[in-house]
């Protein structure tokens, strides 16, 4: 198994940093964001 | 007899060979002593410390990218699952901890399970353990099994307020993200031991991010 993280990974496929994906829950927003930012 | 292990022809013949191990069944083992021919001596041990002694497998979790507040990894875990029509799946166990505090509603990335457009979730363990809460007072509780539904509009809604969604509509179709929701009436800390399993079509290689 690979020793990526979830940024390199993204990085690799996407070609760029993903730093915030938001999505919605039960009407809920949520935001996978980046430690550290806002 | 030990001195001979393969030949197996009188076991066999004499319908010796057994399909389930006893406690007490010895298992030939060779235990290295320069003073044998060959550098090993003939030992034995028991079914049950056999079993014992071999135990789950030790895992190491990561810190979320994400989420730093959850830590996570899988493994895969011997044995299939097979269905009716034949297919078979292998499994992957999931296990981590979240750490919540200073929110009523939390959604934290558990990790990103990439590879495979199915996946089944076939065994849940989580725990939920409360600590210094407004809500819950302490107490340790089985995660609740809660379903996510579609609504007319497209949106996911749950059924409850603890669960852990599996969505593969973020990226891609085999990108899936496993993310631990709670909601509750008032701000609430808990520590969440995240526990389950997963099962992909066996020959599929996924991995785990997070």
């Amino acid at each position: 198994m690979k020793k990526t993280n979830l940024n390199e990974y993204l990085r690799n496929k996407y070609g760029k940093n993903v730093t915030t994906i938001t999505k919605k829950f039960d009407g809920q927003k949520v935001k996978y964001k980046e430690q550290g930012k806002k | 007899m030990l001195n001979n292990l393969t030949n197996f022809l009188n076991i066999i013949a004499g319908g010796m060979v057994k399909k389930t191990l006893s406690d007490t069944d010895l298992i030939a083992v060779g235990t290295k002593d320069k003073n044998y021919d060959g550098g090993y001596k003939p030992t034995a041990i028991t079914a049950a410390d056999l079993i014992n002694q071999i135990g789950e497998p030790s895992v190491v979790f990561t810190q979320g990218f994400f989420d730093p507040q959850v830590q996570a990894t899988m493994t895969p875990i011997v044995g299939t699952t097979t269905l009716a029509d034949g297919t078979v799946f292998d499994r992957y166990r999931v296990q981590g901890l979240a750490l919540l505090t200073g929110a009523s509603s939390y959604a934290y990335l558990i990790g990103v399970v990439v590879g495979s457009n199915t996946i089944g979730r076939v065994r849940e363990d989580t725990t939920i353990l409360a600590t210094d809460t407004n809500v819950y007072d302490t107490v340790a509780s089985a995660m609740n099994f809660n379903v996510l539904v579609e609504d007319g509009a497209g949106t996911l809604i749950s059924t409850s307020s603890a669960f852990i969604a599996d969505d593969n509509t973020i990226s891609a179709p085999d990108e899936h993200w496993f993310t631990l929701v709670m909601t509750a009436g008032a701000i609430f800390s808990a520590d969440v031991v995240i526990d389950f399993t997963i099962a992909v079509p066996q020959g599929t290689v996924i991995e785990f991010f997070n």
